[in-house]
């Protein structure tokens, strides 16, 4: 790279993000260099604030930057409902429709073979640690994605906790709500049809 | 379903062209290497979405950065505009009517069929099991939108446990215990599902067969499962035999290191007389039984979806003789719009044909 060491890094480092080829890098980089020094400070000392403080929670395995996460640590939450999810960001996006109160667990990923992650791997024993504590866990919601991965990852749950005497429950799916029956396709249809519920 | 038009940019030797076929048979004549077979892959194309040849990015013309097909449909209770885009990477971009298709399922060719024949379609019964299990999965597995999806999940199942039994098991035989049962239940999905399909489609084959052949051959289809189906074919039944199978050969697959049953080792046998005909069938009976499946896979398709399936044809006329040529006339009659290619002009055909046209170069003219 025709860039003085220094510069070559930063492109370089830049690259290695997600989603950001060597063209994005380099603008990233002109970007930092040519803004007000407090600019690249800034995120520097975000980055590395973060990164020194954010781990996962004890309880759940949520990211937080204390021993528990706001979740966990509030009263309020009802204990008895632990929603099992595979990634922090699916903890995110339950929590932004409010209607939830129960807490949740983190498994950081998915069963699978082909990327070397196995029972082991996730963080599964904590969530047995939990059940074990005895604070009356009433229900388990396997949230974990609808691919085969996912579809894995929850049948190996149900086989764990169902004769630790626990109720275990997979999310609905079929039609996102708001959506035309007509505009669904093929395979959410049959998969909403095969989940439907007796009207009450 | 009707194509009423066609519109070709930088497609293959096609710098542009627009056409607008009859709705009975249209003959594609023309010397060769002047774009006859080009065409109907363009029209394969529009109807599913792939192409029928090797890559999807070949069919940029050369020295061109994309290609683009434009085709307006009829099916039954509506009209469907299809356009598609490829660069020359193989990228695609697929709208109908306007809409993005990312699942490439509004295309006209899934909800209504497009069968093509070729005559490399003769390694359906005389090649590799894999070769019939694309036919089900590729060509008749379009009559039940779900089969492909189910499928899919199917094959990554399959991908993830062999990875698994690669790694002798995982560390724990908990792992393995969990992608068995995941596997067991996919795999059950999927056989009811084709076994389903093919109960619809023997038959339908054994008619078509005896019409072709016209002298009391018996025709008879087995499908060869890996799994040994016991009793009824629902579903339940069927995960119970998948799993009793699954059992007594998991040692074998811990040791052979990958998944050695399931649909996608399975395979269907064609008996004449009793006879497999692979090994027994001369070419003329081969080319019967392949004409005869595609008839009835026609035949699946209007029973299933109301519609009339696109027939393209490529280069298999003049291999037939005078009494098939005139069977395939018939099992296609001019409510079935069709695309037939050829070398020559030959007398029968020609004058069933609805529309002649001649392709030189990349031109096509009506004769």
């Amino acid at each position: 790279m025709p860039y003085a060491g220094a510069v070559s890094r930063l492109i370089g480092e830049l690259a290695k993000l997600p989603g950001i080829g060597p063209k994005t890098a380099q603008r990233l980089a002109f970007f930092l260099l040519n803004a007000p020094p407090e600019v690249a400070e800034n995120l520097a000392g975000a980055i590395k604030e973060a990164r020194e403080k954010v781990r996962r929670c004890t309880v759940c395995g949520n990211l937080t930057d204390r021993e528990t996460c706001a979740i966990c640590a509030d009263q309020a939450r009802d204990k008895g409902i632990i929603c099992v999810v595979q990634d922090p960001r699916d903890v995110a996006a339950i929590e932004k429709y409010r209607g939830y109160r129960g807490v949740y667990h983190v498994l950081h990923g998915a069963l699978s073979p082909l990327a070397g992650v196995g029972p082991e791997e996730l963080n599964i024993k904590s969530l047995l640690a939990r059940l074990e504590r005895g604070a009356g866990v009433r229900e388990i919601i396997l949230a974990t994605n609808p691919d085969v991965e996912g579809d894995a990852t929850a049948l190996y749950l149900a086989r764990l906790l169902k004769p630790l005497g626990v109720k275990v429950t997979r999310i609905a799916h079929g039609l996102p709500v708001g959506a035309h029956v007509e505009y669904a396709d093929e395979i959410t249809l049959s998969k909403a049809m095969e989940g439907r519920v007796e009207i009450k | 379903m009707l194509l009423k038009k066609i519109t070709l940019l930088n497609f293959r030797n096609y710098g542009k062209l627009e056409w607008e076929p009859c709705g009975g048979m249209n003959l594609i004549t023309g010397p060769n290497a002047q774009g006859k077979t080009n065409l109907l892959e363009a029209i394969f194309f529009s109807g599913l979405g792939y192409s029928f040849r090797r890559r999807d990015r070949d069919v940029v013309r050369w020295g061109y950065s994309s290609a683009t097909i434009q085709a307006s449909y009829r099916l039954l209770h509506a009209d469907v505009d299809v356009h598609v885009d490829i660069d020359s990477e193989g990228r695609k971009k697929i709208y109908v009517n306007g809409v993005d298709d990312t699942g490439r399922d509004m295309l006209p060719g899934r909800r209504s069929g497009v069968v093509l024949f070729r005559p490399d379609d003769l390694q359906i019964i005389k090649g590799p099991p894999a070769r019939r299990r694309e036919f089900i999965d590729n060509d008749l597995g379009l009559v039940e939108p779900v089969y492909r999806s189910s499928l899919q999940s199917y094959r990554r199942v399959v991908l993830q446990r062999n990875n698994l039994l690669r790694a002798g098991g995982g560390p724990s035989s908990e792992t393995l215990k969990i992608w068995n049962e995941y596997f067991y239940r996919c795999g059950a999905d999927v056989l009811a599902r084709r076994i389903g399909i093919l109960k619809k489609f023997f038959p339908l084959v054994r008619r078509m067969y005896d019409h072709i052949a016209g002298n009391g051959e018996e025709l008879d289809m087995k499908y060869m499962s890996t799994v040994k189906i016991t009793g009824a074919h629902d579903a339940r039944q069927l995960a119970a035999d998948f799993a009793a199978e699954g059992k007594a050969r998991e040692k074998e697959e811990l040791y052979k290191k990958q998944t050695l049953i399931g649909p996608h080792r399975d395979d269907i046998v064609f008996f004449l007389n009793k006879k497999d005909i692979r090994y027994f069938g001369s070419q003329g009976q081969i080319r019967s039984l392949v004409l005869a499946l595609k008839a009835a896979q026609m035949e699946l398709f209007r029973q299933t979806t109301g519609e009339q399936p696109v027939l393209l044809l490529d280069d298999v006329l003049m291999e037939l003789d005078g009494r098939r040529q005139n069977c395939l006339m018939q099992l296609f009659s001019s409510e079935v719009q069709s695309f037939a290619t050829s070398t020559q002009l030959t007398g029968a055909i020609a004058r069933r044909a609805g529309g002649v046209y001649l392709i030189n170069g990349g031109i096509i003219k009506e004769e």
